[in-house]
C-alpha cells in the first residue's frame, strides 16, 4: 500500500515535469534555432538536418549583415531612441505619479480618469494623422518623430502612482518639506531612492517596447541611417530577397541579444512584475 | 516677479477695476502658488498628449469626410469613405471575418492554454523547476515580433522547416503553413500564441496562488476529487483573471500587424489580412489617407465595441 502510492506520487512527478519540458522545449527551440543558424552555411540551413549545433561553424553571415548594413550605427540608434524613450517616460510618470498619490489639488481624480481613459484610444487607429503631423512638423526620419508621441505613458502613470501610493509615507514628503527642500529636491532626494525597484521594472518594460517596436518606426524612418535593429531585420531582413536564410538569423540574432541579456538580468523583477499584473500584453 | 509692483501698478488704475476682479486677482494668484506643483507635475502627460493623440484622434474622425491622395486635392466627401469601407468593399468583409477567426484561434486557445499551463506550474511537482520553467515561458514574450517572425518563416518552410520534418518524422504530410490560404490564418494565430501564452500562463499562476489552501482543504473534506476542485472552486474564483486575460488578448488582436505582415503580407491573397494590414496598405501603399482615416476610425470604433461586450457579457454570467 505504502508503495504502490510512493510509485504512484513518483508517476505523478513525472508526467508533469515531462509536460513542462517538452512546453519548455517547444519555447526555447526556434530561439537556439535563431542564436546557432547564424553561424550555420546556407546549404546546413537548407537540409534536412536538425543539429542546433553548426557543421561547420562560420561567421560569413554575420560579416554579410555587417557589410549590407551600418550595423553600429543602427545599433546606436536602437539603443539611442529606447534609452530616451524610457528616460523621459520613467522621469514624467513618477512625477505625476507623485503628483496623483501625494498632493491635494482641484480636479485630481478626474484629471487621473482622463489620463487613464487616453488608453482607450490605441495608436494604430491614429496612424495616418500622426503621419500627416510629422510630415508637417519636417520630422519624417527622424529620432523625435519615433520617440516623442509615446514619451509619455498613461499606463506608467498609472502603475507609479500605484507605487508611491503605497510605498511613500506623506510624513516623510512633510518632513523633507520641513527640512527646506523644494518640491523638485524633495522628489529627486527622497522619492526617487524610494521608488527605484519600480522605476527598474517599469523600465525593463519600457526598454524592450522600444526596442521592439515595428510598425512605427518603420513608417517614420526610412533609410538604413536611421534605422534601429528590429526595424532592419523586419523591413530589410523580409524584402531583401538577395539575403539567404543564415543572413536573415544572424541579422535577427543581433537584434534579439541586447533584451534577452537585460531580461536575463533582471528576470526577477521581469517575472515579478508581470505576475503583479504590471506589464500590458504586446 | 515682484508682487510689490504688481500690486503698485493695480492701485493706479485702481478706479476703473471692477472690485470683484480686484480680489479675484490676488486669489486665483494664491490658488496657482498654492497648487502649481502638483499641475506643473501632471501637466506634460496632457500636453504630449494633446498634440499626439487627441489632436489626431479628432483629425482622424475630420480627415475620414475627405477623398485624397497624399497631402493635395483634397476633397470633402461626407460619408462616403464609411459607405464605400461596409458596404462596397470586398477586401474588409473578407478581413473582419479573418479576425473573427484571429479571435477564435487565439483569445480561446490563450486564455485556455494560459491557465492549463498555470495549474500545471503551480502543481507541487513543479516547485523544484518552477524558476526555470518560468524564465522560458517567458522568453518569447522579450523577442520582437520581427525576429520571431523571421525564425519562424524558416520554421515554416515546406521542405525543410523544422515543423515539417517534424510532421514527417510522424510519417505525417508537409504543410505549405505560409503559402496557402487554408493554412496561412493558422500559422499566424500558433505564431502568436507561441509568444504570448508564456505570459498569460504567468499572470494566470499569480491569481492562482493567490487563492487561500484552505478552501481546498475544506472541498477535500467535503468529499470533492481534484476535477470537482478545479470545476467549483479555480474556474469561478479565476474567472476576473481570465477575463482580463481575454480583453487583453482581444485588443493585441485587433491591433496586430507586425507578425502577419512579415509572414504572409497578409496573404496569399488577403486569406490572413488584418485590420491594421488593411489601414497601412490603404494609407501607405494606395496613399488614401481619408479613407484609411475611417478604416481608424472604424477599428476604435469595434476595439471599444468588443471590450465592452466581452466585460458585459461576463457580468451578465456571473450574476446569474
Amino acid at each position: 500500500m505504502h508503495r504502490v502510492s510512493r510509485i504512484n506520487k513518483f508517476m505523478r512527478w513525472l508526467v508533469i515535469n515531462t509536460i513542462l519540458m517538452l512546453l519548455t522545449a517547444a519555447f526555447v527551440i526556434p530561439f537556439l534555432y535563431m542564436s546557432t543558424g547564424g553561424f550555420k552555411f546556407q546549404n546546413e540551413i537548407a537540409s534536412s538536418s536538425v543539429s542546433l549545433l553548426p557543421h561547420p561553424p562560420t561567421l560569413t553571415n554575420y560579416l554579410t549583415i555587417f557589410k549590407e548594413f551600418p550595423i553600429p550605427r543602427i545599433m546606436f540608434n536602437s539603443f539611442f531612441i529606447a534609452l530616451t524613450f524610457t528616460a523621459s517616460n520613467l522621469f514624467f510618470c513618477s512625477l505625476a505619479g507623485l503628483a496623483y498619490a501625494r498632493f491635494r489639488f482641484p480636479g485630481r481624480d478626474k484629471l487621473f480618469s482622463l489620463a487613464l481613459l487616453t488608453m482607450m484610444i490605441p495608436m494604430q487607429a491614429i496612424l495616418v494623422p500622426l503621419f500627416i503631423i510629422m510630415a508637417n512638423f519636417n520630422w519624417i526620419n527622424t529620432y523625435q518623430a519615433v520617440i516623442l508621441p509615446g514619451a509619455i505613458g498613461a499606463f506608467g502613470i498609472f502603475f507609479m502612482r500605484q507605487y508611491i501610493g503605497s510605498s511613500v509615507p506623506s510624513e516623510l514628503l512633510d518632513a523633507a518639506r520641513i527640512d527646506g527642500c523644494n518640491e523638485f529636491q524633495m522628489y529627486w532626494m527622497v522619492v526617487v531612492p524610494i521608488i527605484k525597484p519600480a522605476l527598474v521594472t517599469l523600465g525593463l518594460i519600457l526598454f524592450m517596447n522600444a526596442w521592439n517596436d515595428f510598425l512605427w518606426p518603420m513608417i517614420m524612418l526610412n533609410d538604413n541611417e536611421m534605422y534601429t535593429l528590429s526595424l532592419t531585420v523586419g523591413v530589410a531582413g523580409l524584402r531583401n530577397y538577395l539575403l539567404n536564410y543564415g543572413e536573415k538569423l544572424a541579422a535577427a540574432t543581433l537584434a534579439a541579444w541586447p533584451p534577452v541579456i537585460i531580461f536575463f538580468i533582471f528576470r526577477k523583477q521581469f517575472i515579478e512584475a508581470i505576475m503583479a499584473g504590471a506589464l500590458k500584453g504586446g | 516677479m515682484s508682487s510689490n509692483g504688481v500690486s503698485t501698478m493695480t492701485t493706479t488704475k485702481d478706479k476703473e477695476l471692477d472690485r470683484t476682479n480686484e480680489a479675484a486677482l490676488p486669489r486665483l494668484r494664491k490658488w496657482l502658488n498654492k497648487y502649481k506643483t502638483p499641475y506643473l507635475f501632471v501637466s506634460p502627460f496632457f500636453i504630449l498628449y494633446a498634440i499626439f493623440g487627441l489632436f489626431p484622434a479628432f483629425y482622424s474622425v475630420f480627415l475620414s469626410l475627405f477623398q485624397g491622395r497624399g497631402r493635395a486635392d483634397w476633397k470633402f466627401v461626407g460619408l462616403d469613405n464609411y459607405i464605400r469601407l461596409w458596404f462596397n468593399d470586398p477586401v474588409f468583409p473578407i478581413t473582419l471575418l479573418n479576425m473573427g477567426k484571429y479571435l477564435l484561434l487565439i483569445v480561446v486557445p490563450m486564455t485556455f492554454f494560459g491557465l492549463l499551463l498555470a495549474v500545471l506550474l503551480n502543481t507541487k511537482q513543479a516547485r523544484m523547476l518552477s524558476g526555470f520553467y518560468r524564465t522560458m515561458l517567458i522568453l518569447p514574450y522579450v523577442l520582437a515580433p520581427t525576429v520571431i517572425s523571421v525564425v519562424f518563416i524558416q520554421i515554416y518552410d515546406y521542405t525543410y522547416g523544422w515543423l515539417n520534418l517534424l510532421l514527417g518524422a510522424f510519417g505525417l504530410p508537409h504543410i505549405d503553413w505560409i503559402g496557402t490560404e487554408k493554412w496561412s490564418l493558422i500559422a499566424i494565430s500558433l505564431v502568436l500564441l507561441w509568444q504570448f501564452v508564456g505570459y498569460n500562463a504567468l499572470i494566470a499562476l499569480a491569481a492562482l496562488t493567490g487563492i487561500s489552501s484552505e478552501i481546498y482543504d475544506a472541498a477535500r473534506v467535503d468529499g470533492c476529487n481534484s476535477f470537482q476542485e478545479f470545476g467549483l472552486i479555480t474556474l469561478p474564483l479565476m474567472r476576473p483573471i481570465l477575463l482580463f486575460m481575454a480583453v487583453m488578448t482581444t485588443i493585441g488582436v485587433f491591433n496586430m500587424f507586425a507578425q502577419p505582415w512579415l509572414l504572409t503580407h497578409g496573404g496569399p491573397g488577403y486569406s490572413s489580412n488584418t485590420l491594421i494590414i488593411f489601414l497601412y496598405r490603404s494609407a501607405f501603399e494606395v496613399m488614401q489617407f481619408g479613407y484609411a482615416a475611417a478604416i481608424g476610425v472604424t477599428i476604435f470604433l469595434l476595439t471599444a465595441l468588443f471590450s465592452f461586450l466581452q466585460i458585459t457579457f461576463n457580468r451578465g454570467f456571473s450574476t446569474e
